[in-house]
């Protein structure tokens, strides 16, 4: 694997891959750059290069989250600390703070199938692959977890806000 | 957004949710560049070193063998050997060799004990010719020799 596709990846995918890893664990640029390192050492370029990078992130993060959660199980306000996963939109939008509240609120799975496919751009097929499961089942949780994003959000439309229920 | 049909409101949140912008990831880039291009050139350096490493084993494994190698079991034999008779010294003055041929050392001494008449007694000279005169001493070169082309010299 050249520089040019993994200064690519980075570019265009860290963030995304970032997003993705921060379900899980408190240090997700370490996770995600192990990710891109254990790419670059891989004897062959994999296929599916998305789908490859993100099940990689995600059983990093996964491990890395578990290790995080034995040392510090005693630490109760663990989550209050977690940062805000988006930037300010410069359009008038959802609040970010909100959106990274109710997405943490949300089930595991159906937070991990929204956040690869709306940020991370995989398919539902991809996002199957990645994580064990039918793409079928992938677009359930995707549409189960957007209604439970609306309902928390209080949103119906993004031209339309109203308040938090 | 989604390439599967939703509801218009859920499309209307996917979009709104899809215009926020993750953090940017605070990766180094140029750290991970380098660190990169530093595990590929380990990955790529396995072989000499692995193909060095496995020469110096099998060379130490045969020198150990070398030195440990045990030598062939000894063989026990019998060898009768019989005992050595001893040789009476030989009699200096029955010596035949020592005797017959002539001992520089023993006439030395005899001749510095008893003088000349130690010396051996010389065998008897062959009989005398004519006496030596000089007639005969002037002669005896013609009847070797032929004759000189000058008699009157």
């Amino acid at each position: 694997m050249g520089p040019e596709l993994l200064a690519r990846l980075i570019d265009e995918h860290a963030a995304a891959l970032v997003l993705f890893a921060r379900q899980w664990c408190a240090a997700p640029e370490d996770v995600v750059q192990e990710a891109l390192l254990k790419l670059v050492v891989c004897p062959q370029t994999p296929d599916k290069l998305l789908p490859w990078l993100y099940r990689v992130v995600r059983n990093a993060a996964l491990t890395a989250g578990r290790a995080e959660r034995r040392r510090r199980r005693h630490e109760a306000a663990a989550a209050a600390l977690a940062p805000v996963w988006f930037g300010t939109p410069d359009t008038a939008g959802l609040d970010a703070r909100a959106a990274t509240a109710a997405l943490q609120a949300l089930p595991p799975e159906q937070r991990e199938v929204i956040v690869a496919h709306l940020w991370g751009g995989l398919t539902f097929e991809q996002i199957a692959e990645v994580a064990g499961c039918s793409s079928s089942t992938a677009h359930r949780w995707y549409v189960a977890g957007l209604s439970a994003l609306r309902q928390k959000l209080g949103v119906s439309c993004p031209n339309d806000r109203s308040t938090p229920r | 957004m989604s390439e599967r049909p939703l509801d218009p409101a859920l499309t209307d949140l996917e979009r709104a949710l899809g215009a926020l912008a993750p953090v940017p990831a605070a990766l180094d880039r140029d750290r991970l560049l380098f660190e990169a291009g530093r595990r590929a050139a380990r990955r790529r350096g396995w072989y000499w070193p692995g193909a060095t490493a496995a020469l110096a084993l099998l060379a130490a494994g045969l020198g150990t063998a070398l030195v440990l190698r045990a030598g062939p079991p000894p063989v026990e034999r019998m060898v009768s050997i019989p005992a050595a008779q001893p040789t009476p010294s030989p009699d200096p003055e029955e010596d035949p060799p020592f005797a017959s041929r002539p001992n520089y050392f023993r006439l030395r001494e005899q001749l510095l004990t008893r003088g000349l008449e130690a010396l051996p007694v010389s065998p008897p000279a062959p009989p005398a010719g004519p006496p030596v005169t000089l007639e005969n001493l002037l002669r005896e070169p013609e009847l070797a020799t032929p004759a000189p082309r000058h008699p009157g010299l």
